[in-house]
């Protein structure tokens, strides 16, 4: 019996090899006849959208249907590289081949890289009727998906999409801080800036955290007064301090430096070492002597970034570094100062190691 | 009257175990499927105009030295040539004995500089470290010879960025290579280790350091192993990485967080496969601490290694992969069904246990007991041919589904020859060669559990380093 | 001030999409493009073609960085008066910054206004002229 059933196994089985491996060659004559179309589409429509930069073309070949997913790339490629006058030409020669309306019915997320396409292609063209399916896009388990329809909803209207995706941006911790920041530079941080501080303000530490690294990310000046509100209500979250300080540094606003001073003199070493790293990039001559104090701190990377910062510090020079190294009671703490000197001598300019994140 | 059904017990038994193996390795396929077409729905806008920013973090390349003299100076120039914003590239040169650290002395100018660094990790003494004036991210560490984990932990305790990245001296990065494995890391915060698929580099074209065209090997020992990797990176690793129970990184290419690893405790010197050590480990430590994580996986061709030619070197590397396979999960046998362990302590772990770890003795066990069986007939010629042709049709079905999915997403391979070739070697290498490799697999368990720690002389540990 | 068919124009640029838009727009104008896709062949053209009328350097470049570039074209010396025109990403403010201090004489935010970028080009070479 069971002889049997080994039989019957093989057979099945090497069947199905032979036609999976049908499958593959199947898979491989279509991709090499797809590239051929491929260049013939490439021949047949780079030009005329590489007219429309300039001037609207007089006649337009026909769209085929198997076509529509290479001109939408290419379309949206082209789009991603231009502004001005040429984008919009570039938009009317969409809708003038009716790609509104084709992208509408491919934005279902099972299209894979087709829907991407769709969702970023209806975001350029400003497609009021498209409001609806990237609203509900916006909760899609697919986190590119989901982030490309909260681009293209801000694209289509800055202020209700805002609005839109506002929550979102604290909820979704999938969607990377990266291309979140790029869909926020759109807008311009003058205006998301603060609506993510105001965000952050009512949120579980965590959430506020990665609010204001968004802020960083997209430099948001704006956002400072209320950031400023935040650490004061949570003077010992520890993930929120060390985010403020981060955004602090980014931001080079003088204002915050009584602050960051301040957070030298944490209990906790994490906040101490974003507090040196952020006098380092914003300190004065006056800040010398704390960074001095960090120097002896029970935290080899605090006294490790404070004396780069040290060697930072504008109108700093080799003399007086050297001097400060011979002030250090420590010989290894005056050791962290010597690398430093030697490293800027080295390479012939400020000594700047990537950063501890 | 009890011989036929103690056979018809242990065929079962045999039976069962077969199909068991291949339905977890279907269902891993049908996962690994599912995620490679997921995260290739990405891709079209990924190749969308350039999306970069400063907010990658910085990371320390370590690239561990023993006796490289001849290649050093060309893989330190093309890791000099990744693109990537902030980057350092930290090189060990673990005590050679030939004039691999003369070669870079001379090739970069280097020269000693004062370096200060907080040991985190205990390491053999470090004798000094260079830097080149020209090339401002690159150091140099000579240290006193201490094995590949003993060198990989003076890298990171040397490295100042939040990340590192290990790296074969002898194997080629994609250009883009650092930029594609670090997006999980910008994705998740949680994560802490990310693989990238390695592939052989026996058969393509290099230029300027750098892969130029793809194709495949004329050695056929270097040509069954593309079919071998293909199936072991596309859904061994692709197929757990979804379930968080990838338990292999390969030490060829990975991306750690650095205060994790050290953490954890750093590379483990005392083992062969330092590499898929530490991975289990971290799984181990961060499960045991309850601390969220996720060891990712990039399934795009990054890293390109080469392949042994000849036999004796293809044996001593499996000998070793085995011998560090069982000392890493014998070493970590702590998660194995651990409390809140997950896919990884439920699923992962016990499949490598018993497929892999012991795979190599159920193997040998089955094809003596059916032989002895043929031999005095308690089992008809018929039987034993049956079991023999499903034997085969199943390592076909595995290498064809490799196959297949490398078809859905990469196709490297650019050639129809290629895809054909590939074909035929599936089918090939189950007469043979599988057995020849389950036989150093088996060499290899029992070199484990004797527990004969090879003579660590010189000639060993330069096997150790090249048979990486 | 009209560019004469004379007017060769480097462009050092790695995406093809980018480079057939340029091209397009240059060629337009009345300019010769010669373009490299990558730093090493970059390098090599420098080191062989006269000096152009300008140049044109994407900041991320494969092999060898635009900044890089920059240093190379203003470390030789007949290539010293040549103008560069940086193209970065709009995310990247510090490139500029560096673009500048360099030795870049502009640049231009991708996505970029043709119009705009023609312009600028026409202002660089009216002022090396």
């Amino acid at each position: 019996m069971s002889l049997y059933v080994v039989w019957i196994a093989t057979y099945s089985i090497s069947c199905f090899c032979i036609i999976t491996f049908s499958f593959i060659l199947t898979l491989r004559t279509a991709r090499t006849v797809g590239a051929a179309k491929k260049r013939a589409f490439i021949s047949q429509w780079r030009p005329v959208l590489t007219q429309c930069l300039t001037t609207y073309p007089e006649a337009l070949p026909l769209l085929k249907r198997h076509e529509r997913r290479l001109f939408l790339h290419l379309w949206v490629t082209f789009q991603e590289s231009v502004t001005g006058e040429a984008h919009a030409r570039l938009k009317r020669l969409a809708r003038e081949l009716d790609l509104h309306k084709i992208a509408l019915t491919y934005t279902r997320p099972h299209r894979g890289d087709l829907a991407l396409l769709a969702v970023t292609a209806l975001g350029h063209l400003q497609e009021s009727h498209a409001w609806e399916t990237l609203a509900q896009l916006l909760s899609h388990s697919n986190r590119t998906l989901s982030l490309a329809a909260a681009r293209a909803l801000v694209r289509i209207d800055t202020v209700r999409g805002l609005s839109l995706v506002l929550p979102f941006l604290a909820t979704r911790q999938d969607w990377s801080v990266l291309n979140t920041s790029l869909v926020l530079k759109e807008i311009g941080q003058s205006i998301s800036a603060p609506l993510l501080a105001q965000q952050a303000l009512s949120r579980s530490s965590d959430v506020a955290a990665r609010l204001i690294t968004l802020i960083k990310a997209i430099r948001g000046l704006s956002a400072l007064p209320l950031v400023r509100k935040l650490i004061e209500r949570h003077p010992n979250d520890v993930t929120i301090v060390c985010a403020a300080l981060d955004l602090f540094s980014e931001c080079h606003d003088p204002r915050d430096l009584p602050q960051i001073r301040h957070y030298t003199l944490h209990s906790n070493w994490i906040i101490r070492l974003h507090a040196a790293m952020a006098l380092g990039k914003m300190g004065t001559l006056d800040d010398e002597i704390r960074l001095m104090a960090l120097l002896s701190d029970s935290e080899w990377w605090v006294r490790y970034r404070a004396a780069e910062s040290l060697s930072g510090l504008p109108v700093m020079t080799r003399r007086r570094l050297a001097e400060l190294a011979e002030a250090v009671p420590d010989k290894s703490n005056a050791d962290l100062i010597a690398h430093f000197v030697h490293h800027a001598d080295f390479y012939h300019r400020n000594a700047r190691c990537p950063s501890l994140a | 009257m009890i011989g036929p059904i103690v056979l018809s017990a242990f065929e079962y038994l045999f039976l069962l175990y077969v199909v068991a193996g291949n339905l977890v390795y279907l269902a891993i396929n049908l996962v690994a499927y599912l995620a490679l077409v997921r995260s290739r729905s990405h891709r079209s806008i990924d190749a969308l105009p350039k999306r970069l920013s400063g907010l990658e973090p910085p990371i320390s390349i370590l690239a561990p030295a023993y006796n490289e003299e001849a290649t050093i100076a060309t893989a330190v120039r093309s890791l000099l040539q990744l693109s990537y914003t902030g980057y350092e590239v930290i090189v060990v040169n673990d005590g050679s004995s030939d004039r691999t650290l003369n070669v870079l002395i001379e090739e970069f100018e280097l020269t000693p500089i004062p370096d200060v660094y907080h040991p985190s990790l205990p390491t053999k003494p470090i004798k000094a470290v260079y830097g080149s004036p020209r090339y401002p991210a690159l150091r140099i560490v000579d240290k006193e010879n201490g094995g590949k984990a003993d060198a990989l932990n003076a890298g990171i305790n040397l490295s100042r960025c939040p990340l590192f990245c290990c790296v074969d001296a002898d194997s080629i990065l994609d250009r883009d290579g650092l930029l594609r494995i670090v997006q999980p890391f910008l994705d998740d915060p949680r994560t802490v280790a990310c693989g990238g698929t390695i592939r052989i580099a026996n058969g393509c074209d290099f230029r300027g350091g750098f892969v130029a065209t793809i194709g495949l090997p004329k050695n056929w020992l270097a040509l069954i192993q593309t079919v071998e990797y293909l199936r072991a990176f596309l859904f061994g690793r692709m197929g757990w990485s979804p379930l968080n129970a990838m338990l292999i990184i390969s030490g060829a290419f990975g991306l750690f967080h650095r205060e994790t690893v050290i953490q954890a405790g750093g590379y483990r010197v005392q083992t062969i496969g330092e590499d898929m050590e530490l991975v289990v480990r971290l799984h181990r430590h961060l499960l045991s601490k309850r601390l969220p994580y996720r060891i990712a996986y990039v399934p795009d061709p990054i890293c390109w290694t080469e392949a042994p030619e000849n036999l004796d070197a293809l044996r001593l590397q499996r000998i070793r992969w085995q011998r560090g396979l069982c000392e890493s999960l014998a070493g970590n046998r702590q998660l194995l069904f651990q409390h809140h362990g997950g896919a990884v302590a439920w699923l992962a772990f016990p499949f490598m246990a018993i497929w892999e770890w012991l795979g190599p003795l159920f193997d040998f066990a089955g094809y003596t007991f059916i032989f002895i069986c043929a031999l005095f007939g308690f089992v008809s010629f018929h039987v034993a041919v049956a079991f023999a042709a499903l034997g085969l049709a199943l390592g076909v079905f595995l290498s064809v589904s490799a196959l297949l999915l490398e078809e859905l997403t990469f196709h490297a391979y650019p050639k129809m020859r290629h895809v054909t070739l590939q074909f035929a070697i599936a089918i090939a290498e189950n007469f043979g060669y599988r057995q020849l490799t389950n036989w150093w697999r088996l060499v290899g368990f029992v070199q484990w559990f004797r527990g004969t720690q090879a003579s660590w002389g010189s000639r060993a540990r330069l096997e150790a380093w090249k048979a990486q | 001030m009209t560019p004469s068919f004379q007017s060769q124009i480097l462009l050092v640029e790695d995406s093809d999409d980018a480079v057939v838009i340029l091209r397009f727009l240059l060629e337009r104008e009345g300019f010769c493009v010669l373009h490299a896709s990558d730093g090493k062949q970059a390098q090599e053209l420098i080191s062989k073609m006269p000096p152009p009328a300008l140049a044109i350097l994407d900041v991320m470049l494969p092999f060898m960085s635009g900044l890089q570039l920059i240093r190379l074209i203003r470390g030789k010396r007949e290539w010293n008066s040549v103008p560069i025109l940086m193209l970065t990403s709009d995310e990247a403010e510090r490139d500029v910054l560096d673009a500048f201090a360099h030795g870049a004489k502009d640049y231009v935010k991708k996505p970029y206004n043709p119009k705009e970028l023609l312009a600028r080009i026409r202002n660089l070479l009216a002022s090396e002229a």
